[in-house]
């Protein structure tokens, strides 16, 4: 269509989506086109007609829309689109039953019909309790319940070594290790092992950088998951064609179309031709790393088995025997550890084990604190939403005492009013539940966009059946409490006493009495949400005060893959890195530039222990152990680091000269505390290698992350096929891209760049999930305090309307303003007092959960609670101080007058 | 699934009976059916296409509508548009429907004290 269509339309064919896609595919087009025809005709009318037509036009939707939907999920066709059911309805005793409630619930929308504002008002703040709760279920829901997507979930686990005295790490296992824990123990009926690679597919369109995993043959067969097209590998692969590759779901869709025939296909993996023999589960992802995008098998080779038991870099997932349960496994593992120790004394630090772990605990354990947190939040932040609205239903339903003592007099069934009460609750709930529902995906879809880079699980969230059915709950508890708890207060009424006194508005004392208690608390909540999202500020500037050590600013990276084909061996790779070294320091913009082969943030890692010539670590303590990276001549400038004491390598630092190493200030101060390092010696068991400089800590995981030690060596003296490339400008880093990519091309057009990345998103990005915690707290903290302001003003509104009358003698008797202004605040003050002390205890109570979650602050941090106190008696002050004005100015003849 | 015994459907939701006399005659596509519909019952029916394509995905599923090419002498033939005819089982749901409307009439009485009504017959 060549004619732009009108806002109107537009949105009308996004809302169609409410229809199911059968309706929706086949009629979609027309009903665009009708709406369009009828938008035109309204508007030439005039503006009301518009506006007519697009209420109508909305209505269609929710009601039509909405019965189809319904039809479609639930297989529940209301047969009302052709023949009306009533007749059925009306025989039976059920039937009258729910024709009653069905009265009730329109009585409940006229009522609400008749007073908008106080609808909409209610219907919003419970749609904010509901859509905060939606949206943060469907992301526990995905991450926390969702059952992992392999046979028997509960039964897989993975094995690490466990090293306590180096703060309690979790390393990966050996090969050799791996061979001795598949035969020995009996608790597993099958175990893999696998190991992180990138591979670099060149040969159709543009190389690509391919994130992928070499699997072990039993990988598949241990997750219990078939291919959904082709086969997976299995124990054949050794000694036979390892040449295969199986694709992940998106990887296949992504490159190839969805395309059956890929099967069968060669692709080119770092230069060396792999078969395609099949496609995993869209829903199959890798088990340790999610976004492996295909696996190669893993063929162990006898020299790898033959490594020692600390030559850690394989993960291993296994399953447990049917009737093992975990405890088993774990004690069967410790046992084998000990024997292992005592068989090879020379291998193990003293308190070296193994630990068994579930798979599926292991992949929460990182969100679950985080999660949970704002699980609590959310649900504190509907708790005082609900209070909001049962208070605004208390003081409507104050004022229709009188009207109930009438009709209980008139001899209606207390039974009667109750149900028509709970049907205003379950209105208000359920138009809760859709405004939250809409909130919930705007939500969802607004954290997908924010940190979907840094929280790559969130794509898996979805609002998904589990997901609305607990909207419904959530939305139908809700109703009941909104619509009971002034029930209470109503019921109570007593017949004769309200018609004879011609009870007033606002004259309830025990509906105020329950108002006040829900004041008190929704400003305890509020305390609460607001000193957790105080206390994670204050952890998030005081890390980002933190200095990584290095200067982030103006620094790109890139990582390059050299194919074992084109550089089979290192004089290759390091003269490749010598030519490219040139070739970037000339790129336009470029101020200084290196590699490294593991940089600060990126996500990987590369330890090892090593010794340190003259120290003897003493029997109960670890060999020295840290972080190994081979850089090159330039690095030490290009990212940043200072340099303290000797030199950095040089390009006169290579394969005939003598090995060289630099350390850092921490390595330095731990094991010669009061000696110069330059000179020192350390050895990874291949001969001596001299320290010959010391330059500042890089940060590594983390801003938050215990430091370790830290080697340097170059790669002139330890080539490496991989290396980060690291460039610095004065600039804006982005610039560079452009002339790097030039660079790399005029050495190998067919390498590409991957993981392209300022090194200063790098750092944001680790700090990605804290920040979203931080920002999703300080939503809810600030929806829970403006819910709880207005809670403290409607209270404080009924009073002095309550007490109009004594003030006006007051003021009538010689009171001054100020007195008035007093009392009346002082009412209000005593009130904020109960609820910020409760709120104070309770959260001190409830701040330990958080500590988790903290960085440089206690969990009772006394000026967050300070601040926080300041903050709400503020608040509580201003929503006081209205009605209090009011008070002051009420006239004494007219309240008077009014009795 | 049709329930062949068209007397089980009744009676018939009023908007359905009124887009089905609509396509008695000739066969039509949705816009047109909801004007027809509308000028026939003077306002009184309103077909919004919400309401109108829900009821005739049901009635296509019932076996009571069904999709035909569009009529030979159609004067401005959109290709987007898709005609609908009524089927042998829709004429006789809608005849069904009618002769219970005329019976509700005789049986109340009020069919004679209908101004201008005369013999329909």
């Amino acid at each position: 269509m060549s004619v732009e269509e009108p806002l109107v339309v537009r949105l009308y064919r996004r809302a169609l989506r409410i229809f199911p896609r059968r309706i929706r595919c086949v009629h979609g087009d027309e009903m665009a086109a009708m709406v369009h025809a009828g938008w035109v005709d309204a508007r030439r009318r005039g503006r009301t007609a518009g506006f007519r037509f697009a209420l109508r036009t909305l209505k269609d939707l929710a009601v039509n829309g909405g019965a189809a939907r319904l039809a479609a999920t639930f297989g529940l066709e209301p047969t009302e689109a052709t023949t009306p059911h009533l007749r059925q309805m009306r025989g039976s005793r059920g039937g009258r039953g729910m024709e009653k409630m069905m009265r009730d619930v329109r009585h409940a929308l006229r009522g609400f019909a008749r007073r908008p504002a106080f609808a909409a008002i209610a219907v919003l703040t419970l749609g904010l309790g509901i859509g905060g709760n939606t949206a943060i279920f469907s992301v526990v829901s995905a991450l926390l319940l969702r059952p992992l997507p392999y046979a028997d979930p509960s039964a897989l686990v993975t094995l690490n070594h466990y090293y306590p005295s180096l703060n309690g790490m979790e390393a990966s296992v050996s090969a050799r290790g791996f061979r001795d824990y598949r035969s020995g123990p009996r608790s597993f009926t099958s175990m893999a092992v696998e190991t992180g690679r990138a591979l670099n597919l060149t040969g159709e369109g543009e190389p690509e950088r391919i994130a992928a995993a070499a699997a072990s043959p039993a990988y598949f067969e241990t997750l219990g998951i078939a291919p959904t097209l082709g086969r997976a590998y299995g124990r054949e692969v050794v000694g036979g064609d390892a040449r295969v590759v199986v694709l992940g779901y998106g990887f296949w869709s992504r490159r190839f179309g969805g395309d059956p025939g890929v099967l069968g296909r060669t692709l080119a993996l770092d230069g060396e031709p792999y078969t395609v023999i099949g496609v995993m589960p869209r829903t199959f992802r890798d088990v340790f790393d999610r976004q492996v995008q295909l696996w190669v098998p893993l063929v162990l080779t006898e020299e790898q088995y033959s490594r020692g038991y600390t030559n850690e870099w394989l993960s291993l997932v296994a399953r447990l025997a049917p009737g093992t349960d975990i405890g088993a496994a774990r004690t069967e593992m410790a046992d084998f550890a000990e024997r292992l120790k005592q068989d090879n004394p020379d291998w193990f630090a003293p308190d070296w084990s193994i630990h068994v772990t579930g798979l599926e605990q292991r992949a929460t354990a990182d969100v679950r604190p985080a999660l949970l947190v704002l699980l609590g939040a959310v649900v504190l932040v509907l708790l005082i939403a609900c209070a909001n609205v049962a208070n605004l239903l208390l003081t409507r339903a104050s004022g229709q005492r009188r009207q109930v003592a009438v009709r209980l007099a008139m001899g209606a069934s207390r039974a009667d009013i109750l149900r028509r009460l709970l049907a205003e609750g379950l209105v208000l709930g359920l138009s809760g539940a859709v405004v939250g529902l809409a909130l919930g995906y705007g939500g969802v879809t607004g954290l997908q966009s924010l940190a979907s880079r840094s929280v790559p699980a969130l794509a898996d969230v979805s609002l998904d059946r589990s997901v609305l059915l607990f909207t419904l709950l959530v939305s139908l508890g809700t109703g009941v409490f909104v619509g009971l708890m002034p029930a209470l207060g109503t019921l109570r009424t007593d017949v004769s006493g309200a018609l004879r006194e011609g009870v007033r508005a606002g004259d309830d004392r025990s509906g105020l009495r329950l108002r006040r208690t829900f004041v008190v608390s929704q400003l305890a909540l509020s305390l609460a949400l607001l000193a957790g999202a105080g206390l994670l500020l204050k952890s998030m500037a005081r890390l980002q005060a933190v200095s990584p050590g290095f200067d982030a600013r103006g620094l790109m990276t890139f990582y390059l893959a050299l194919p074992s084909n084109d550089y089979p061996d290192e004089t290759a790779q390091r003269g490749f890195f010598d030519q490219l070294l040139p070739l970037v320091r000339d790129v336009p913009g470029v101020t200084s530039a290196g590699f490294e082969s593991v940089l600060p943030f990126a996500g990987g890692w590369s330890t090892s222990s090593f010794t340190v010539v003259g120290f003897e670590p003493g029997s109960e303590e670890p060999n020295a152990w840290g972080d190994i990276r081979i850089v090159g001549p330039g690095f030490q400038e290009a990212l940043g680091l200072p340099l303290l004491e000797g030199r950095f390598f040089t390009e006169a630092d290579g394969p005939e000269t003598p090995l060289v190493a630099v350390v850092d200030e921490e390595l330095a101060r731990r094991y010669w505390p009061d000696e110069d390092a330059v000179g020192k010696r350390i050895s990874f068991g291949d001969g001596p290698i001299e320290v010959i400089g010391v330059v500042g800590h890089a940060a590594h995981e983390g801003l938050d992350a215990d430091p370790r030690v830290q080697v340097y060596g170059t790669y002139r003296q330890f080539p490496r096929a991989g290396m980060f490339v690291l460039a610095r400008t004065s600039g804006d880093p982005s610039a560079l891209v452009a002339g790097l990519r030039a660079a790399v091309a005029g050495l190998d057009s067919n390498l590409p760049l991957a993981r392209v990345s300022t090194m200063e998103r790098l750092i944001a990005d680790s700090m990605g999930e804290r920040k979203l915690s931080l920002v999703l707290l300080a939503v809810f903290a600030a929806v829970a305090l403006a819910l709880a302001a207005t809670g403290v003003y409607g209270v404080m509104a009924q009073v002095v309307g309550q007490r109009t009358r004594e003030l006006g003698v007051r003021i009538a008797m010689g009171a001054d303003r100020g007195a008035v202004l007093g009392l009346v605040m002082r009412q209000g003050m005593s009130l904020v007092a109960v609820g910020i002390g409760l709120g104070l205890v309770g959260s001190l109570a409830l701040s330990r959960v958080l500590k988790s979650q903290l960085f440089g602050v206690t969990p009772t941090d006394p000026t967050t609670y300070i601040l926080v106190v300041a903050v709400l008696s503020a608040s509580a002050v201003l929503a006081t101080l209205v009605p209090a004005l009011r008070a002051t100015h009420v006239d004494p003849v007219e309240a008077l007058r009014q009795e | 699934m049709t329930d062949a015994e068209p007397s089980r459907h009744l009676p018939l939701n009023p908007r359905v009976f009124a887009i089905l006399t609509v396509l008695l005659d000739v066969p039509s596509h949705g816009y047109r059916i909801k004007q027809e519909v509308e000028e026939r019952s003077g306002g009184a029916v309103t077909l919004d296409p919400g309401s109108l394509y829900r009821s005739i995905a049901k009635l296509l599923d019932d076996g009571i509508l069904e999709e035909v090419p569009a009529p030979a002498d159609e004067a401005d033939v959109d290709a987007r548009r898709r005609y609908y005819g009524i089927t042998p089982f829709g004429r006789a749901l809608v005849a069904a429907e009618a002769s219970r409307l005329h019976a509700l009439l005789d049986r109340s009485g009020l069919r004679t004290a209908l101004p201008g009504e005369e013999s329909a017959g």
